[in-house]
């Protein structure tokens, strides 16, 4: 069994079709969301689907900076002299 | 003639829900009559469980928060987000369903058992209505 953190019950009632929600998640912390999805059938049937939180997970790649962000202040270490 | 071209395509397509619907009708019964065998109705259940589901999650960058989306071609009963990790639902949309969200210190999902993702699972929940749906779900699981 899950030992969880987060538990949230949808319970639709007019033959909705389509949910959509919104999460936060916590930098750092990764582990898994289990949605578990029960139709409206008969025989009732559900499925479990599994998404992965990264521990990274409010990264993205970036493949090019705006210039706004090429503009922002930065580090840099600059070496001289014989370097062997 | 525009509008004897429209009345034809009006009889044309009640025609064809017409049709389509005594085609649902016939399968509903075959659904029905094949239930009553015990192994016909195992493999009904197979193949009901294997409703497609149109689902996506990803990372929305501007609100850096995780929009997770659902679509059945049949309607949704219940949805149930389980995680070991702390998440804020920021929003739902979701028409009229009801939300219940178990604050953390009522779980009691620690157990000696492994995670599993199939199967009897029970979750613990709070309220009396969400009680009942837990319950539902954890019937229906060990059809």
């Amino acid at each position: 069994m899950l030992s969880g953190k987060f538990v949230a019950v949808f319970r639709c009632q007019s033959k909705e079709r389509r949910i959509s929600l919104t999460l936060r998640t916590n930098e750092g912390e990764h582990g898994s969301l289990y949605v578990t999805i029960v139709a409206e059938s008969t025989p009732k049937a559900a499925k479990i689907v599994k998404y992965d939180l990264k521990p990274l997970s409010l990264h993205t790649k970036l493949h090019e900076l705006s210039p706004a962000e090429l503009a922002r202040p930065r580090n840099k270490m600059r070496y001289s002299g014989n370097l062997q | 003639m525009q509008t004897i071209n429209n009345e034809n395509r009006l009889k044309h397509m009640n025609q064809e829900l017409t049709d389509l619907k005594k085609r649902l009708d016939k399968e509903r019964d075959k659904l029905k009559k094949s239930a009553v065998g015990e192994t016909a109705a195992r493999a009904t259940q197979s193949a009901a469980a294997d409703f497609p589901i149109n689902s996506k999650f990803y990372l929305d960058t501007k609100i850096a928060a995780y929009i997770l989306t659902i679509e059945l071609q049949i309607p949704i009963d219940l949805i149930i987000l389980r995680s070991p990790v702390v998440l804020d639902l920021l929003e739902s949309d979701a028409g009229s369903s009801v939300l219940s969200i178990t604050p953390p210190y009522l779980q009691q999902l620690s157990s000696p058992n492994s995670e599993d993702t199939q199967g009897d699972s029970v979750v613990h929940i709070d309220s009396a209505a969400a009680l009942s749906i837990g319950r539902q779900w954890f019937d229906m699981l060990q059809l």
